[in-house]
């Protein structure tokens, strides 16, 4: 725990340090989209304009040939993005798994630019299971959890971007007696530019211990990992992910991902968005 | 006392001679510096153009906000709807000054100037002085936009419409919305110092004012500025390896990808294309150079993109008076050297 405090700090620190590119408070696109592979990132839909997401995570590659590998077992999340304003984003998924239903607002704090050396943003989400076996039983209010994080990134040069996530996440109800219904935990997402086109991601979730049990089945809970590329195409970013958790929103990412990346439990999986202009854009 | 009386008749006879020919200027007679170019030509007996009218400042601050923002308020207060999704007509027009010398089309003055005011260099022409000019979508424009160009040559109303719906994918206006517009151009109109009429010029101006020669009064000034923004269209090279027969000057290149690629392709700009400083986007551009798509800078230039299905948006072509191909050339040296670096 030590040596990544030290090593995410340091990180950070040598983020700041290196010089700003850019001219005058022209602001710095840290990433390519609002997604890194799992988390969101310190990038917000312009104003105006709506974004529509589908989001596929396969069965582990491990599973074998009958299951082709993973493929025949998908989850999904169709999600819509929708910023009323420049520095605010709002949005609305539901996912397969445990029909969970997810609320996010994104606020811009600050904007990397030549003076300001991060990029800022406060991150919450509301996440609903509406499951009815796994949530028999439960009011309402049990079956809500809440995500905070606060996205704080740099562009450090041209080609890589480094972001980090402090999060709190909070269930108002787990399903086992050894899980806090608090969780803190640190992420950070790095995004390095290959060319003009394609770019590699990787993402890492570390949850301070002793705050998760193992799951109903038994099976340790694990850090969320992942790494990818990610595809510019004309106006759309494609990306294709490889990962250990079968979801999309954090109270499953980092509270309940049990798959070993290193042992096989790997998730093949994409996102694609398309872009909608609702209303008129304010250019910067 | 005759030789006096001669003298004194020779003298005055002299005096005559001299002064035969010219009237007096009266001070009314006289050009300032401030007067409108258009109030003079009206002065002259110059019919007042369709796009003429009266207006107060609050329909200055609509047309203003339409053209700077794509909306504004109401007479009534309400919020007026967006004139087009994709683009502000500030993004494909100055408001200001653009060329040195308004009677040439000499885009390298142009450039120079936009690097000198760190304008943006940019496919439309200016709204500074739209109002003076009598004709619109002029010459090749009919090749993109047909029969639509009919009433837009020769109405600056239509001329508006057919920007904002085609041009930026956005609506008709409503007529108050264009006479809100027209207002605020009206505020761009030509000043008599905008000229820069030499001093013999000023003086035949304000003689043919001083004597009512309308002719010479409206001759003066139109020869002082284009009527016209002239429009031509061009191909891509034959070979575009080669490029157009010109060598390439990276310094203006530099101050074009800035001030006109960058102008909607930087960080959060117009475009989802984003074109950085970043090495990788040079070398993406030079990769593309000689792509038979709209990926080169040859074609996109040259030919723009087209409105399409689920894509309304699209960049219009740089015709040679607003890019000509050796500052295509100076273009392509600077992607050329940031790619290499």
């Amino acid at each position: 725990m030590k040596f990544s405090a030290k090593l995410c700090l340091l990180i950070a620190l040598t983020a700041i340090g290196v010089s700003a590119e850019g001219q005058a408070n022209d602001p710095v696109k840290v990433f390519r989209d609002t997604r890194v592979i799992n988390s969101h990132s310190v990038e917000m839909q312009p104003r105006g304009t709506m974004k529509f997401i589908i989001s596929h995570r396969f069965g582990a590659i491990n599973s074998g040939a009958q299951e082709l590998w993973g493929l025949d077992n998908s989850r999904i999340r169709l999600g819509l993005d929708y910023a009323p304003t420049h520095a605010l984003n709002i949005g609305i998924g539901r996912s397969s798994n445990q029909k969970n239903f997810d609320f996010f607002l994104k606020y811009r704090l600050m904007q990397q630019n030549a003076v300001q050396p991060l990029s800022i943003v406060f991150f919450t989400e509301a996440s609903l299971l509406t499951s009815e076996g796994l949530t028999e039983g439960l009011d309402f209010v049990n079956k809500l959890s809440y995500t905070y994080q606060l996205l704080i990134a740099r562009k450090v040069f041209d080609r890589l971007s480094i972001q980090l996530m402090p999060t709190l996440l909070h269930r108002n109800f787990v399903t086992d007696q050894v899980s806090d219904n608090d969780i803190y935990s640190i992420g950070i997402a790095t995004r390095y530019q290959i060319n003009k086109v394609w770019a590699l991601n990787v993402e890492y979730f570390y949850t301070l211990p002793d705050q998760l049990g193992p799951d109903p089945l038994g099976e340790e809970r694990r850090n969320s990992i992942g790494v990818g590329v990610e595809i510019e195409t004309k106006g759309h970013i494609f990306q294709i992910n490889l990962t250990n958790s079968r979801d999309f929103v954090a109270p499953f990412y980092i509270g309940d991902t049990t798959g070993d990346f290193f042992g096989g439990d790997i998730h093949l999986g994409f996102n694609i968005t398309r872009d909608f202009k609702i209303s008129h854009r304010k250019y910067n | 006392m005759r030789q006096v009386l001669l003298t004194i008749g020779a003298l005055m006879a002299l005096i005559v001679l001299i002064t035969a020919g010219t009237t007096p200027v009266s001070p009314s007679d006289r050009v300032s510096a401030e007067s409108n170019v258009a109030e003079l030509l009206f002065e002259a007996g110059e019919a007042q153009p369709d796009h003429f009218l009266s207006y107060d400042e609050a329909d200055v601050k609509r047309g203003y906000e339409l053209i700077h923002n794509g909306r504004t308020r109401k007479a009534n207060g309400k919020r007026s709807k967006s004139i087009s999704k994709f683009y502000s007509c500030t993004s494909c027009h100055n408001v200001q000054r653009e060329d040195p010398n308004l009677t040439t089309v000499d885009p390298d003055a142009r450039l120079a100037y936009a690097m000198d005011n760190q304008l943006p260099y940019l496919q439309g022409s200016t709204f500074w002085g739209i109002v003076n000019r009598e004709t619109w979508y002029n010459d090749d424009y009919v090749l993109k936009y047909g029969d639509l160009v009919k009433d837009a040559e020769h109405s600056l109303e239509e001329s508006i419409q057919l920007c904002a719906e085609y041009c930026a994918q956005g609506r008709r206006l409503e007529a108050w919305e264009i006479n809100s517009i027209l207002a605020y151009y009206w505020t761009l109109q030509l000043k008599v110092a905008d000229l820069d009429l030499p001093d013999e010029d000023l003086s035949r101006l304000e003689k043919a004012r001083a004597q009512g020669n309308d002719e010479q009064v409206i001759a003066v000034l139109k020869a002082a500025y284009s009527q016209k923004s002239p429009a031509t269209f061009s191909k891509v090279p034959d070979d575009k390896t080669e490029g157009y027969d010109y060598q390439g000057r990276p310094e203006l290149g530099k101050a074009i990808y800035e001030l006109s690629c960058q102008h909607c392709h930087k960080p959060y700009g117009v475009s989802d294309l984003v074109l950085d400083d970043a090495k990788y986007s040079f070398e993406w551009l030079r990769k593309n150079m000689t792509d038979h798509s709209q990926l080169s800078i040859y074609h996109i230039i040259r030919e723009g993109t087209y409105s399409e299905k689920g894509h309304k948006e699209y960049m219009p072509l740089y015709t040679l008076e607003k890019m000509p191909h050796h500052q295509l050339e100076d273009l392509r040296s600077y992607i050329e050297q940031e790619a290499s670096r």
